[in-house]
């Protein structure tokens, strides 16, 4: 068993940015992060277009505008929560810059201002068209810094629960299929979305839904599972997201015909259904319609994003001067989560908190507005750093109760022993195209997903090395995504 | 088109040698080395060991070699690279754990030597605000940053292969990405680190670094810290000009 104060799991920017703060805040507290990648791979690095903040840059922003923007796009908004994230924002953003972010600058010298759907000023502080990756690798330098341990290539397999109150979590060595216990006097998850529930979709395949799942079976409810998100161009065959600002810019979206069948500055959820339509109705390509670039300067794509060339290139083999690009509405984002106050604390257990996408303080609403979900993240992963600081001071580690070395070893071992016949690609397959498909019933989904619980039951699990065993990963992945899947299915229903 | 696939199977805990392990998959013209990877995963060979991670090449997981050269599998489309036949391969020059999955623990420990992150003297400005740096300083930056620590690079350099101790073209382009920062004023640190034994010095301009995914210029990096540390060396100051501007800036 391995003992710390604090344990983080995930090495994304959530996680990062609040361990950080507890070490920066607490040098004596013993904070560790315990993540199944290795820290700069996190999923965090997916989000490109930047971070929302009233730095008033470019324009003669305020606070108070950002607060009515975020409002206004995301409907049933936590209203404190958006006044604490744009309040709090710049100085969030201005903290990056100082830890030595690479923003994209001004004339002036100030960080550059990007304007972006949903915001009525330029807002987003951006680092190129790779802001989530340039966030990472700041806060990863901070965590070298400051000697923060980093344990990666560990799979939470749960939380260890001792009746309401949170110890820690339990590991498996990716490398050795060893179990651990990491006892912890307080635990934060930040693990991420559940975006890979979604057969198109922007986010990494690590983005599993791993807390989410660990929430529930812990008897943690989980709140906004069915508000998931869809950007109308993700690149067909991928999910990844072109920038919508091509839209704004004047590029078509175009059927098989290579005629415009929608007005593409219409809002996402409009345009992302168009194309569906267009698809339906038979005028698609293969299953996605086109985008069309080509009247756009070169330069001009270049300077504003960059990706659109290498994703064009890198995943279609075209050139997006002379060609059009396949493009398909792709999940982009998913809210729901464990729901935490401000500070990230979960009510009703002593000593758990969570921050980032697999957190839900509802800041967001209905969708989040661009931007807001990488401000979102270090804003309120400071906060908890925060709060968790003053708290460790009466936090004690507690006892750790013993099934929870067995309930982990038991789950891996019984996986170990599978010999049915169902193949788990298989079930991971269909499930994910059921949750993508347009002509699943949220009614059938729930039926859908319990069926391939049933299946799941009965894989067969080949690989029985235990060195790196990528398959055994993917068992437990899949595991959880089945149980994020019954609560987005069932959320689903209980909305309508 | 069915193209052949053709990749190593090895556990370091077992086997001496690696024994090769033949596949065939049918891919369109959008199918990436990931997506065939996957396939063969799903559909015949669930005991294949590889990482997979944000699947637009931005985190640097599926590093890997491609016949004969390191790419990352998620950005590069089988039918790009105009072959029925492929040869995947663990990245070169890393301890292999299994199949086609590397031990990078070294490789980031080298990362840390070359204190990843900003050091400076020049005080944030009172209002607590962003300090300045011209959008000119900003790119001199912004393609070093892009690094995503794949090691492709490090993995290709033959200096590397021969001498562990290394510290290789990835670090060495982070310790360049913060020379270059205009912020930055830990400029002599930073050389003497890169200047040590296992530093620039023992880069002998192969340039195989320079083929790198993200299109950084690895080679060329390192190569201009060699001629900063021997500038500082005979005294002309490129430490001085560089406080110098960066104040001029704010």
């Amino acid at each position: 068993m391995i003992q710390h104060d604090v344990i983080v799991v995930g090495s994304g920017i959530a996680g990062m940015r609040c361990a950080l703060e507890i070490k920066r805040s607490a040098p004596q507290a013993n904070v560790a992060i315990v993540t199944k990648q290795y820290p700069v791979r996190a999923a965090s690095v997916v989000e490109r277009t930047g971070i929302a903040a009233a730095l008033g840059n470019s324009s003669s922003d305020s606070v108070e505008a950002h607060i009515s923007d975020t409002l206004a796009y995301g409907k049933s908004n936590n209203a404190a929560a958006v006044k604490a994230l744009c309040e709090l924002a710049p100085a969030a953003v201005y903290e990056l810059e100082h830890m030595g972010l690479p923003f994209s600058r001004l004339k002036s010298g100030r960080i550059a201002q990007q304007p972006a759907y949903g915001h009525s000023q330029p807002r987003l502080a951006n680092a190129g068209d790779q802001t989530g990756h340039a966030i990472v690798t700041t806060l990863y330098g901070e965590i070298v810094r400051f000697g923060i341990q980093v344990y990666p290539e560990q799979f939470m397999l749960g939380l260890v629960v001792d009746g309401k109150n949170v110890r820690g979590v339990s590991v498996l060595d990716i490398r050795s299929s060893e179990i651990n216990i990491i006892n912890a006097k307080v635990t934060v998850l930040a693990t991420g979305s559940y975006g890979q529930l979604y057969a198109n979709s922007a986010d990494s395949y690590a983005s599993t839904g791993d807390g989410h799942a660990a929430a529930l079976r812990a008897g943690i409810n989980l709140t906004g599972m069915d508000l998931v998100t869809f950007h109308p161009l993700g690149v067909a065959n991928t999910g990844l997201i072109i920038n919508e600002r091509v839209l704004a810019d004047g590029a078509h979206l175009l059927n098989a015909a290579e005629k415009r069948f929608t007005n593409e500055l219409a809002s996402f959820d409009v345009v992302a259904a168009a194309i569906n339509a267009e698809i339906a109705a038979g005028n698609g390509v293969d299953g996605h319609v086109w985008l069309d670039v080509r009247h756009l300067p070169t330069s001009q794509i270049r300077e504003r994003y960059p990706h659109v060339l290498d994703y064009a290139e890198d995943f279609a083999g075209v050139n997006p001067k002379h060609d059009l690009i396949p493009v398909k509405p792709t999940q982009q984002a998913t809210l729901g989560g464990l729901s935490t106050d401000l500070n990230g604390s979960v009510a009703g257990f002593e000593g758990l908190y969570a921050v980032g996408a697999c957190a839900n303080n509802g800041v967001h609403g209905e969708q989040a507005l661009p931007g807001n979900e990488l401000a979102a993240a270090v804003v309120f992963a400071k906060l908890a750093g925060a709060a968790i600081v003053a708290k460790l001071g009466s936090a004690v580690h507690g006892n750790v109760p013993s099934y929870a070395t067995s309930n982990a070893s038991d789950e891996v071992e019984g996986l170990f022993g599978q010999k049915g016949a169902h193949k788990l690609g298989l079930v991971r397959k269909n499930l994910r195209h059921a949750f993508s498909s347009q002509s699943t019933s949220n009614e059938q989904q729930v039926g859908f997903v319990h069926s391939l619980r049933d299946q799941f039951g009965q894989i067969g699990l080949h690989d029985k090395n235990r060195r790196f065993n990528t398959e055994l990963l993917e068992a437990l992945e899949l595991d959880r995504l089945l149980d994020v899947a019954d609560a987005v299915a069932k959320a689903s229903v209980a909305a309508l | 088109m069915k193209v052949t696939f053709r990749v190593p199977r090895f556990d370091a805990a077992t086997d001496f040698t690696a024994k090769y392990q033949i596949y065939h998959v049918e891919v369109t013209p959008y199918t990436t080395i990931l997506d065939a990877l996957n396939i063969i995963k799903e559909e015949q060979d669930s005991t294949l060991a590889f990482r997979r991670g944000s699947q637009s090449g931005i985190d640097g997981t599926c590093g890997m070699m491609v016949n004969g050269r390191n790419r990352l599998a998620s950005t590069t489309r089988v039918m790009g690279l105009n072959a029925t036949e492929i040869a995947l391969g663990p990245l070169p020059g890393f301890p292999v754990i299994r199949d086609l999955v590397v031990d990078f623990d070294s490789f980031f420990a080298k990362d840390a030597v070359m204190l990843p992150y900003l050091v400076t003297d020049i005080a944030k400005p009172e209002d607590g605000k962003e300090r300045l740096q011209s959008p000119k300083d900003a790119n001199r930056i912004a393609l070093a940053a892009t690094c995503n620590q794949c090691g492709c690079c490090t993995s290709a350099c033959p200096v590397h292969w021969s001498n562990g101790e290394y510290y290789g073209p990835s670090a060495l382009t982070r310790a360049y990405r913060f020379v270059e920062d205009s912020r930055d004023t830990a400029i002599k640190a930073r050389l003497d680190i890169v200047g040590s034994e296992t530093g620039v010095w023992r880069c002998h301009t192969i340039f195989n670094c320079s083929e790198c995914p993200k299109a950084i210029p690895n080679g060329e990096n390192i190569q201009a810290l060699k001629r900063k540390i021997m500038l500082n060396k005979i005294g002309l100051g490129r430490i001085e000009v560089k406080v110098a501007r960066t104040e001029a800036t704010v």
